[in-house]
């Protein structure tokens, strides 16, 4: 980042550290959605998601997490 | 990427280059995180109503196909929009 003063650098490394957050952030619901998709829809007779379609896609994104959870804590039990 | 080359700061700003600018360069990142997400969208939107839509593919792209792509997108977007919430309230509460 030759060119700016060293307060811009600054500023503009945590601009990017914050945008890159955000980019993470959007990359993992793009990868849950696809991944609960797969899990929860299975056609598309109308253009919105039923009550069924909406619990499916929640729960499958929170029980991901629980897994994600579960497997750490197991893995730092067999330490 | 082609289509965001209208600007004209350059990043390595060396002698007698035009000095790079802080919003140039903040819009610039925003912009191609922006395009970048878009096209991960497209590419999973493509590949999950593709399965969904046309599970057998027949000699054209009939217009019950085409209704049941449209349909499919909306429900593509409404789906990443409830994930994403779902998402981030899980993320704020731990």
């Amino acid at each position: 980042m030759a060119g700016f003063d060293e307060n811009t650098q600054k500023e503009l490394q945590e601009f990017i550290q914050r945008e890159t957050t955000k980019a993470e952030l959007q990359n993992t619901v793009h990868e849950f959605t696809g991944r609960c998709w797969e899990l929860c829809i299975k056609d598309a007779k109308t253009n919105q998601l039923n009550n069924k379609e909406s619990a499916c896609l929640q729960n499958c994104v929170n029980r991901f997490i629980d897994s994600s959870v579960h497997v750490v804590k197991r893995l730092q039990s067999l330490q | 990427m082609s289509s965001l080359g209208s600007s004209t700061f350059s990043l390595s700003g060396g002698i007698g280059e035009t000095m790079p600018n802080k919003e140039e360069v903040m819009k610039q990142v925003k912009n191609e995180m922006a395009v970048a997400s878009a096209q991960e969208l497209i590419k999973n939107i493509n590949k999950n109503c593709f399965n969904l839509c046309i599970s057998s593919p027949g000699p054209s792209f009939s217009s019950s196909d085409e209704a049941c792509m449209s349909r499919c997108v909306d429900k593509y977007l409404a789906s990443w929009d409830l994930i994403s919430r779902t998402y981030i309230d899980r993320v704020q509460k731990q």
